[in-house]
Parts: C-alpha cells; sequence; structure tokens
C-alpha cells in the first residue's frame, strides 16, 4: 500500500485517539429531544413518582398492619392528615393501599411485558429475517393469536392454571406477543434489505453477527417504544383481571380489587373508587406519555 | 393593462429567509435577488441546500410555518406583492398567474383520480369552467404535451414515469400560468426520456410564450433551455446573466469550479478539478463572502466583508471582490477564451 | 484463457419470478475484464446493470451462467470459499446513506471489516491500519468517531470506500456511486476512485446511468438495453463511433453543458417495453427507427465489427460486414 502513516501517529495509541475525538453521546441526544417534550415528562415525572412510592411502600406504611389488618373504628374517613386518601370500608388507610399497589401493577405490568418481548424477540426476528414459508406459518399462528381479544386470553390462562402472580404475568405476558412479535417482525423486514446489510454480506461477515451488530441494533427503536405502551396496557389489564375476580385476590391492595371491593358503597363514597381509578389512569397514561416522547427521541428520521 | 408596461415577471428583491427551530437556525436564504423577465427562462443552479427550492416555494408563498420565516424581502409576481397577500388571495394567483412542476412524478399525482379528472378539477376552480368544458380541456391539455386524450381515463400508475412528468407538466400548464417554476423537472428520469421532456418543454415554451424559472443542478439541462443563468450558493444568487454571460464569460470562481468539476466528454484524460471542501452549514455561514474557505482566489478581505454585486454589463454581474477594481476576468481557467473576449 | 483477464462473465442470466411471469433482469450477457481496467455499464433504470453488479458477486444469486474470477469459477464456490473470495471483490453503493449501519461509528464501520481479514490480532495495530484507510480515502482523523448522520453525503462516501478498500479487494463493482453526490463532491471522489485504481492496481466495474462520468473513468464501456447487452466498446470508439441505433440516441440524449459544437439530438419515440417474459425478437425493436423483418425475427446476436467493438444488431453487423 502507497499510503504510510506519519510516525507521530504510530505514538498516539488507540485511547489518546478515543480520548481526543469524542464520540457524540447518542442517549445525550436522545435525552434532549425527550426533554423537549413536555408531556413526556410530565409521563416521566409519574412514572418516577410512582416507582419512589411503590419502592419505598414499606417505609412509608407498613404492609400488614396499614395496608392489610382491617380497623373497624376508622372505617370511610375522609382524607386527612393522618389518612391522606382517607379509609375504605375495614378502615384502612387508602393511601397505604394505594401505593402497595402500585408494587403489584408495576411489577406485573413490567415482568409480563418482558416475558412478551423475549418471545416476541425470537419468534418475530425469526419470522423477519428467515422469510418465506417459515414467515409465512409463524405469522399465520400470531394470526390466530391476535383473533383472541389480549383480556380474554389472559382470562382463560388464569383460569386454567390458577390465579397466582406468576400465572398472571405469564399469562399477560403470552397476551402481548401477538401485537409485539409483529412489530418486531416488521422492524427486523426493514432493516433486513438495506444496503449494509448487504455490504456486511459482501464483506463476507457471518450471520450471527449480522443480526445482532447490523439488525437487532437497529430494531431497538420501535421494540422499546412498543414495549413502554405494551406496559401501560398491561397495567390495565392486571386491574381488569382483578377487578373480574380473576387475578389477585382480595386482602391483597391491588386497584382493581379495591375498586371490585368499593363498588357497593360507591354512592356515599366515591373516594374509595376515585383513588384506585386515578391510580391506574395516571400510570397507564403516564406510560403512553413516555412511550410517544421515546417514539420522537428514537426515531431516526427526525434527526437531521 | 399594467401588465405591459414593465418586462420583468418575477422580481425577488434582498429576500431572507430563515428556519427556525428550538435548537438552531438554519438561513436558508440571505439577501437573494432575482428577477426573470416576460417570455425568458431563467435557470436557477446551485447543489443541494443552496436554497433553490425554497426559492420556488416563496414565490408560491408556501415557505412552510412555523419553522419557517420570511425575514426581509420582496417578491413582485406580475407587478403584485406576493409575500403581502393572504392565503385565499393566494389560492387564486396559484395555478392562475404562476404554477410549480416538482421534482418527483411518481408522489405529485393523486394515485386514487384518473389523469383528466386530476387536469379537470384545476381548471373548474381556477378558470370556473362547467364539468364537460374542463375534462374537454384536460384532454387537449394532454395532447399539448403529447399524450393521447384518451388516455385522460387511466389512473397515475398505469403511465410511466417519463408520462407521468408529462402529466404534471400539462397539470402545470392547464391555466396557461404566466409564469412556470419548474424544480428539477426531469432529475427523477431516464436520459432518454429526459430528452423527450426536455424537447417538449423547449416547444411548449416558444408556443405558449410563456416565462419559466427553471430550477436545476445540470449546466447541462441550463444550456439547453435556458435564456439566462442565475447560480446560486448558500442562498444567495453569486453570478447572473444570459447563457453567455454564464457559459463563455464566466466571472466567479464557484462558476467557474461547477464548470471544472463537470467530466468533459471530449477531455477525458483530464484530471477533473473539483471545488475543494463542502457546502457550508446553513446554521453557521461563514463570515464574508460564504465561498471564501473553498475559493482558491480568496482574498484577506474575503473572510471579512460580504462582497457586493459587481455589473460587467446590462445583463451579467458576479458578486465578487475579485471584481473590486476591474472587469477583467481574474480567473485562470481551461475555458477561458480570450479570443472569444476581444469579440465582444 | 488470456493471463490478464481478471474477471471473464459467460452467459449471465439472472430471471425473477414475478405474478405476471419471469422477469428478465439480465438475459445471456458476457465480457471479460483486464487487470486494473475499468468497464462502465451503462443503461437507464431496469436495464440490468445493478442485477449484473450483484450476480458477479453473487449478492444476487445468479439464474445460470459463469462467473471466473482470477481463473476461479465464482458460480461453484461454496459458503465458506464464497466469503473467502469476497475478500477480493468488493461493492460500493450508490447511497451513501443507507449502505451505511446508522448505529456504527467510522472507526467501527471499518473495523469490522479489518477483523473479518484476521490480519491484524493486535488492537492498536488494527487501529492504526483504520487510520491509514481512513487518511487513503480523505476522511479527517477527527471523524474517527463521527456516526454516519453526523456526515455529509461526500464524506459518506468515502467511508463507504474505505469499508470496501479495508479489504484489500483487487476488483471493485462501484454502484452508481456518484449519482447521488453533488458536482464538486461527485468530481472528488471520481478522482479518488481514479488514483485509488492507480495506486492500488484495482480493477473496477462502475455502473452508472450517467454517459459523461463514466466516459472520464472508463476504459471500456457496455450499454445494457432490458437486460441484454447491446454494445461493448472502448470508451473513445463508443463516443466517436457509436454503431447501435440506441447507443447513438442515448449519447445524443446527454444534456451539454456547453454553448459550442452542439449536436442535433436523435430522440428516439416510446419507452422501455416490459422485462417480463420478453419475445425473442431485438429488443429495442419497437423503439427502433432502422426496424427490419430480420430484428422481428429473432434476437441479433452481439458480433465484434470491429477490434474490440461489439455490437447486437442486425443492421450494424451487416453494413459492417
Amino acid at each position: 500500500m502507497k499510503s504510510t502513516p506519519s510516525v507521530d501517529k504510530k505514538l498516539m495509541s488507540r485511547r489518546e485517539y478515543m480520548r481526543t475525538y469524542r464520540k457524540t453521546s447518542r442517549l445525550k441526544e436522545m435525552w434532549d429531544i425527550f426533554v423537549a417534550n413536555r408531556l413526556a415528562v410530565v409521563g416521566l415525572i409519574i412514572i418516577t413518582i410512582f416507582l419512589l412510592l411503590a419502592l419505598f411502600a414499606n417505609v412509608i406504611a407498613d404492609y400488614d398492619t396499614v395496608a392489610i389488618a382491617s380497623n373497624p373504628v376508622d372505617r370511610f374517613q375522609g382524607p386527612s392528615w393522618k389518612h391522606l386518601l382517607g379509609t375504605d370500608e375495614m378502615g384502612r388507610d387508602i393511601f397505604a393501599r394505594i401505593i402497595h399497589g402500585a408494587r403489584i401493577s408495576l411489577r406485573i405490568g413490567v415482568l409480563s411485558v418482558l416475558v412478551g418481548l423475549v418471545f416476541s424477540c425470537i419468534i418475530g426476528a425469526a419470522a423477519g429475517y428467515l422469510g418465506g414459508i417459515a414467515d409465512d406459518i409463524i405469522m399465520r399462528v400470531i394470526d390466530i393469536m391476535a383473533c383472541i381479544p389480549r383480556i380474554v386470553m389472559a382470562i382463560a390462562i388464569v383460569a386454567a392454571f390458577g390465579s397466582s402472580e406468576f400465572n398472571m404475568i405469564m399469562a399477560l405476558g403470552i397476551a402481548t406477543i401477538a401485537s409485539m412479535s409483529r412489530v418486531v417482525r416488521s422492524a427486523v423486514l426493514s432493516v433486513r434489505d438495506t444496503e449494509y446489510v448487504e455490504a456486511a454480506k459482501a464483506v463476507g461477515q457471518n450471520t450471527p453477527r449480522i443480526i445482532f451488530q447490523h439488525i437487532l441494533v437497529n430494531c431497538v427503536a420501535p421494540i422499546i417504544v412498543q414495549s413502554t405502551l405494551a406496559i401501560a396496557t398491561n397495567v390495565m389489564s392486571v386491574s381488569s383481571l382483578s377487578f373480574l375476580g380473576m387475578g389477585i385476590a382480595a386482602p391483597a391492595p391491588e386497584w382493581g380489587c379495591m375498586i371490585a371491593s368499593a363498588r357497593g358503597n360507591m354512592r356515599q363514597y366515591p373516594f374509595l373508587v376515585i383513588a384506585p381509578g386515578m391510580a391506574i389512569f395516571l400510570t397507564s397514561m403516564a406510560f403512553n406519555l413516555v412511550g410517544d416522547g421515546l417514539r420522537d427521541a428514537l426515531d431516526p428520521k427526525l434527526k437531521r | 393593462m399594467e401588465e405591459f408596461t414593465n418586462n420583468t415577471i418575477l422580481e425577488i428583491e434582498n429576500l431572507h429567509i430563515h428556519f427556525v427551530s428550538k435548537v438552531e437556525t438554519v438561513k436558508a436564504i440571505n439577501g437573494l435577488n432575482l428577477t426573470v423577465h416576460r417570455g425568458k427562462t431563467l435557470g436557477l443552479v446551485g447543489e443541494t441546500g443552496a436554497g433553490k427550492t425554497t426559492t420556488a416555494l416563496a414565490v408560491l408563498n408556501m415557505i412552510a410555518k412555523p419553522q419557517g420565516h420570511v425575514m426581509a424581502g420582496k417578491i413582485t409576481l406580475n407587478g403584485e406583492d406576493i409575500l403581502s397577500k393572504t392565503e385565499d388571495q393566494m389560492e387564486s394567483i396559484r395555478g392562475n398567474t404562476v404554477s410549480m412542476i416538482f421534482q418527483d412524478p411518481m408522489t405529485s399525482l393523486n394515485p386514487v383520480m384518473t389523469v383528466g379528472d386530476q387536469i379537470a378539477e384545476v381548471l373548474q376552480i381556477h378558470k370556473k369552467l362547467s364539468k364537460a368544458d374542463a375534462a374537454r380541456e384536460a384532454g387537449k391539455m394532454l395532447e399539448t404535451v403529447g399524450i393521447p386524450a384518451s388516455r385522460s381515463r387511466e389512473y397515475p400508475h398505469q403511465f410511466s414515469g417519463g408520462m407521468k412528468q408529462r402529466v404534471l407538466i400539462a397539470l402545470g400548464l392547464a391555466c396557461t400560468p404566466k409564469l412556470l417554476i419548474a424544480d428539477e423537472p426531469t432529475t427523477a428520469l431516464d436520459v432518454t426520456i429526459q430528452a423527450q421532456v426536455l424537447e417538449l418543454m423547449k416547444d411548449l415554451k416558444d408556443r405558449l410564450e410563456m416565462s419559466m424559472l427553471m430550477i436545476t443542478h445540470d449546466l447541462g439541462i441550463v444550456a439547453e433551455v435556458c435564456d439566462e443563468v442565475a447560480v446560486m450558493y448558500a442562498g444567495t444568487i453569486i453570478e447572473s446573466g444570459t447563457l453567455e454571460d454564464i457559459f463563455d464569460r464566466k466571472r466567479h470562481p464557484y462558476t467557474e469550479g461547477l464548470f471544472n468539476s463537470l467530466p468533459d466528454v471530449s477531455r477525458r484524460d483530464q484530471s477533473l478539478k473539483p471545488i475543494g471542501g463542502q457546502m457550508p452549514d446553513p446554521t453557521k455561514l461563514p463570515q464574508g463572502c460564504p465561498f471564501h474557505p473553498r475559493c482558491e482566489y480568496a482574498l484577506p478581505k474575503c473572510s471579512q466583508e460580504e462582497p457586493p454585486m459587481h455589473r460587467f454589463s446590462d445583463t451579467h454581474c458576479a458578486k465578487c471582490w475579485l471584481y473590486e477594481n476591474t472587469d477583467q476576468c481574474m480567473l485562470v481557467s481551461k475555458d477561458y477564451d480570450p479570443s472569444r473576449e476581444v469579440q465582444e | 484463457m488470456n493471463d490478464n483477464v481478471i474477471l471473464e462473465v459467460k452467459n449471465l442470466k439472472k430471471y425473477f419470478k414475478t405474478s405476471s411471469g419471469m422477469l428478465h433482469a439480465v438475459d445471456d450477457v458476457s465480457f471479460t475484464i483486464e487487470r486494473g481496467k475499468t468497464l462502465g455499464i451503462v443503461g437507464e433504470s431496469g436495464c440490468g446493470k445493478t442485477t449484473t453488479g450483484r450476480s458477479i458477486l453473487r449478492l444476487v444469486e445468479p439464474t445460470s451462467g459463469e462467473v471466473h474470477f482470477d481463473g476461479v469459477d465464482v458460480m461453484k464456490l461454496g459458503r465458506h470459499e464464497l466469503r473467502k473470495m469476497r475478500q477480493q471483490m468488493q461493492l460500493i453503493f450508490q447511497d451513501p446513506f443507507s449502505s451505511l449501519n446508522p448505529k456504527r461509528t467510522v472507526c467501527q464501520t471499518i473495523e469490522e471489516v479489518l477483523k473479518l481479514t484476521g490480519e491484524y490480532k493486535n488492537s492498536d495495530e488494527r487501529f492504526h491500519r483504520v487510520l491509514e484507510i481512513m487518511e487513503m480515502v480523505g476522511l479527517d482523523e477527527r471523524l474517527i468517531n463521527a456516526y454516519p448522520h453526523e456526515m455529509d453525503g461526500g464524506r459518506r462516501q468515502r467511508l463507504g470506500i474505505g469499508r470496501a478498500l479495508a479489504m484489500k479487494p483487487k476488483f471493485i463493482v462501484c454502484d452508481e456511486p456518484v449519482s447521488a453526490l453533488d458536482v464538486s463532491i461527485q468530481a472528488q471522489i471520481l478522482n479518488m476512485l481514479r488514483s485509488l485504481q492507480n495506486d492500488l492496481g484495482l480493477t473496477y466495474i462502475f455502473i452508472t446511468h450517467d454517459l459523461s462520468v463514466v466516459n472520464y473513468i472508463s476504459d471500456d464501456i457496455a450499454v445494457m438495453y432490458l437486460g441484454r447487452l447491446i454494445e461493448k466498446a472502448p470508451t473513445q470508439a463508443l463516443f466517436n463511433n457509436p454503431l447501435h441505433p440506441y447507443t447513438k440516441a442515448l449519447l445524443s440524449a446527454l444534456p451539454v453543458p456547453s454553448l459550442h459544437n452542439r449536436q442535433k439530438r436523435i430522440l428516439i419515440k416510446g419507452e422501455l417495453s416490459s422485462p417480463i417474459d420478453p419475445k425473442p425478437v431485438c429488443r429495442f425493436a419497437a423503439r427502433c427507427d432502422h426496424c427490419t423483418e430480420e430484428c422481428l425475427r429473432g434476437e441479433p446476436p452481439l458480433k465484434e465489427v470491429a477490434p474490440g467493438h461489439f455490437v447486437s444488431c442486425f443492421k450494424v453487423a451487416a453494413e459492417m460486414q
């Protein structure tokens, strides 16, 4: 080769180069776009508050004594400094129950999406990358799954295996697969035929590396967005199932359960329903807002 | 009538357009002056990002809000001040006085309407023709651009790229506008089809005595169809003149660079002389002459003060400090031909 | 076989199955290229020039035909051998944006290729090779950690070329490498490709629709029309004396950026006919002014009518006899 690097270049090591010419941080770029979206920031703040409350629920109010044990003397109290959101028909502090309920909802919401995500990535990537008959077969099965409404599918699974928290996670996770694997597949399809994948093939790169370094890396954005939105849906599904008596059992401070048990006294004490209702509304809305914000922040087309 | 009192159809004076976003301000057009004479074709030449399309959109008063801001300037089209018009008034001006042909024939037509209906619709709106008259007129327009009227009942997807571009031209000409803006009308087409379309445009121009603003990056097309040329760089005209002024008596280093970058079919052994560097970032335009960082003739002054427009003749002017004290050509171009200079 | 010939393509065919029939993208194309030379393949969209390039590298599996590269029959190679062979045959893409992984920096893009060659075990050595390649293609070293979206079209195309060169190939298929670029940048890239060819002894296939570009860079030019090679000649011969009616029209259709010695234009009527299940006649017959009955009876073979000048036209072949 003709060009020979000059001497001082040899002296500068790789690390020195990397330090001199830093990469622009993609995270910072994304963060800037995300922050520009006011609503997404509101969503993020709400989620953070709920997460903190859920994380320190035991510090704020003891589970057994405050959230579970009945206290007939304090029944149906309105909001006060002692009981921020009042008390329910058994004299339990509603605020304490809400923050313990946040633990359950967020845990099941996030874990079920993770379960769904693992399956969807394998299924969707296989369908998208392999194409042909494999794609046809996989997608027809997914089509059949998509014909069954999510909640019905979850009910069926919980009814068959019993209503433990683990079963709920699996049930909601499986119910997520249909929509999520389609997103993964279409993302993989759109990247699979790009020229940079062809270029990687042209230099003789092996298939696993092409899938991981060139295809999946460029599919991350839509998958993250879809997952965030799925968390919102699953948080609501947890409450719906519990409301129907198919999910978390009664004394547990699950939001759906709380609404279900407050139904009888709803007229006199609307707060019993409003508080957990607002909790459900706020979390699912927050995740939706963050999802939208992420869509903007991660979409490379919006970048110059 | 007023329009006979002068012979310019379009005059743009000192136009400034900025696109403002939260992060940055893109200075797209910076002090642009441009004149299109009646019945003439002006070629607006420049590279990507020079602001050609923005200029065209400004003439139609279609700068995308809310980012786009016309900071200063005046656009006079057929004696009317365009920038002071309301959207309602503009709607009747667009199509009637001025119309535009876009670059991509594939996406500029409505896929669910027949081409005949699309042309007829324009005629119904602007010329207030009845449905039957409009349909007949649309058929005639298609014949004008070389498409049999019988095809007016077909949908865009049944036409090939070149044919679609003809339909677009018919659409642009439907209301016999006084000024036709063509934004890279043949860039998406193959050479032989491009030749057909260019031939058609030349022919139509002669027959309809229309004025045209031809936006292109291809100097070959300019030589083919234009009467006058304006070379654009970083949102401003750096040299303008007649075809002969620009092709045979070019004065601005950028114009020279553009010509030297083109592979010459008759001189293949010569190495190309590209312009070094890249287009300036429109968010951080250099001080002084925007071309000075890439200019091999740059003087110390060029990086400090913006050069004034220097007039060489009634038609020819260039924006360059090289001509502060002289009219002589300062370029050492391979195309420089002194014999032609003497004849003048 | 001539020892100087680096690539020989024989009867290359690529048909695509479509719902309305077989699309003949490349139909019986044969040519050879000598070491260190450039063959320009010219044609309008849909003529099969891109598919020809990809078929030679087997990025698209050809339907039939032979490709001999340096004496090796590329079509007979297994997957593993093909991967090795690709180190010597590279591709430069048209669109410098979609051909680069948006999530990888300049360094990562070039280094990925270097790792595949297995030549540089030491990370620092490999890194300096990255810098060398960047210098070769004129990328400033401060761009080492830049992402594709942070660079303009010209620099991105330089990176695309650098990626191809990292393999130290002998042969590169350039698929419209400058048509997405502005003229001033286009000239920079063309000059660079020319000087790289001189320095590294590269052989190019240069695919383009732009006749002035192909004239500048090629030693020989092949003109394609609807999947067929209709004329092939040394560049000078083709430009000075085009023989096929289509080539003549193509050359005269080129807008010349000069006001002097303008030529009369030959306009050809109509548009490309369908490449799906074409009839076994001359493909250009429907648009040709000189079409005779013979042209509608069979496909004209590619005949050598002058030294190195091949043309597939009954009329020309008869006249030149």
